[in-house]
């Protein structure tokens, strides 16, 4: 018995001696920082470890001759003394030396130079696809487009003003923002300032205040004067709401109706013009690149097959807006029968423009 | 607008926007390939060339980073010591 429990101390002895030793190495690993860094020793093993991990993978890249090894990389022209200059200074006694050679080749990547202005717009773009090396680079025109189309689908004054408001806090007070969940939106705060500013816009252009017309310079209807299921009287025949939609379509019964063909004729026809402005620049590609294929077999059937369809459709839109159709209302042309009548029917129309 | 109602000319302009559309889909769509299939003038990019040798391999690896690690003065292997007595 004595001896059994003289074995069992020896044991409990030898566990602890082993529990403290463990403790010692994992709070030198975890326990405090190193003298010069502010990190544990157990993190900066894991970053030494990344550095390692990425070098070596750099160097896997390159090919390995006798006495040197080669690697091939992208450098901007205008960046190229600058890489010259890094290399020089590297260079040190025992080091190797690194030499940089020019060298032309004929598939370079896209480098487009963006700011903190057109980054957010590149990046949409980049979700579709990224141009090929000398291609036009539609980014461009989508820092405008974008937030517009935005605008005509948001469009209300009051959503725009607040969008547009929260915009401009994150541009002038970027740094109060800089540690919250909001450091997330502030790369993209000139495109939200955009979005706010077009919903602004648009909401006075379709006077939608909170889905409420506001009458701000006077409606030229006279709602008081009107019988119920009759037109409301105009005050003159040449008055004309001088900004965005007259504020008497609030109170009528076919105010909806109206509203809905109205936004929906904008878009498609800003829609239109967009995707021809996309063709457009396929072409200017196709030209740049002395392609004749691509511009006869590739630019001329899109555009045709766009404008004859959808072009032909913004005109009739256009066209049907024009003409007053007062006395033959039950005889105007719906656009989207004519259109389905297209095809079906080979052109025959039911009511013609 | 062209002509007078129910004897117009829009029925006959439709017809033939329609028809040259219809035209322009195969157009579009055949003609590029087709010439990129039977004019050989292949995109396809250059194969890695051959004979490139694999700078590190997995045991020369370890090793360099062994090497390393022990310039650097980082203490990894275990240096816990069990006493029995």
């Amino acid at each position: 018995m004595q001896h059994l429990q003289k074995v069992t101390g020896d044991y409990r002895a030898i566990l602890q001696l082993n529990r403290d030793e463990r403790e010692e190495f994992l709070n030198k690993l975890v326990g405090q920082a190193l003298p010069d860094f502010s990190l544990t020793k157990i993190e900066y093993l894991k970053v030494f470890m990344l550095k390692e991990r990425e070098i070596y993978h750099q160097l896997n890249q390159m090919d390995l001759f006798n006495n040197f090894i080669q690697g091939r990389i992208y450098i901007p022209d205008k960046d190229f003394d600058e890489v010259r200059k890094l290399l020089a200074k590297l260079e040190r006694k025992d080091s190797p030396t690194g030499q940089l050679i020019k060298h032309n080749t004929k598939n370079y990547p896209t480098l487009f130079q963006t700011n903190s202005f057109t980054c957010s717009a590149q990046e949409i773009v980049e979700t579709y696809g990224i141009p090929r090396y000398k291609e036009a680079n539609p980014g461009l025109f989508t820092c405008v487009t974008f937030p517009f189309l935005f605008g005509v689908m948001f469009g209300d004054i009051m959503h725009g003003a607040i969008l547009l408001a929260f915009g401009l806090l994150l541009i002038f007070r970027q740094s109060r923002y800089e540690k919250t969940f909001l450091s997330l939106l502030i790369p993209h705060r000139y495109l939200i300032t955009m979005m706010g500013f077009f919903s602004l816009y648009c909401g006075f252009v379709y006077n939608d205040y909170l889905s409420i017309n506001l009458n701000l310079f006077g409606s030229c209807y006279q709602p008081w004067l009107a019988e119920p299921g009759k037109a409301i009287p105009r005050i003159s025949n040449d008055c004309v709401y001088p900004f965005g939609v007259d504020p008497v379509w609030g109170i009528t019964s076919n105010g909806l109706t109206y509203m809905n063909s109205m936004k929906m004729k904008i878009s498609v026809i800003i829609g239109v013009v967009h995707m021809t402005v996309g063709v457009f620049l396929k072409a200017s590609n196709a030209i740049y690149f002395r392609s004749l294929m691509d511009f006869v077999f590739e630019f001329i059937p899109q555009l045709a097959f766009m404008l004859l369809l959808f072009g032909y459709m913004d005109f009739l839109i256009i066209y049907k807006w024009n003409v007053d159709w007062g006395l033959w209302s039950n005889q105007a042309p719906s656009i989207i029968t004519t259109m389905i009548n297209l095809p079906l029917t080979l052109g025959k129309t039911v009511n013609p423009v | 607008m062209w002509g007078s109602y129910g004897n117009t000319s829009q029925d006959t302009i439709q017809l033939w926007f329609f028809i040259v559309a219809i035209i322009a889909i195969p157009l579009m769509l055949l003609p590029k390939p087709l010439y990129e299939i039977y004019c050989g003038k292949s995109k396809h990019h250059h194969a890695p060339e051959k004979g490139q040798e694999k700078l590190m391999s997995e045991d020369n690896m370890a090793e360099d980073l062994a090497r390393r690690s022990s310039v650097l003065d980082v203490e990894v292997s275990n240096n816990i010591v069990y006493s029995e007595e």
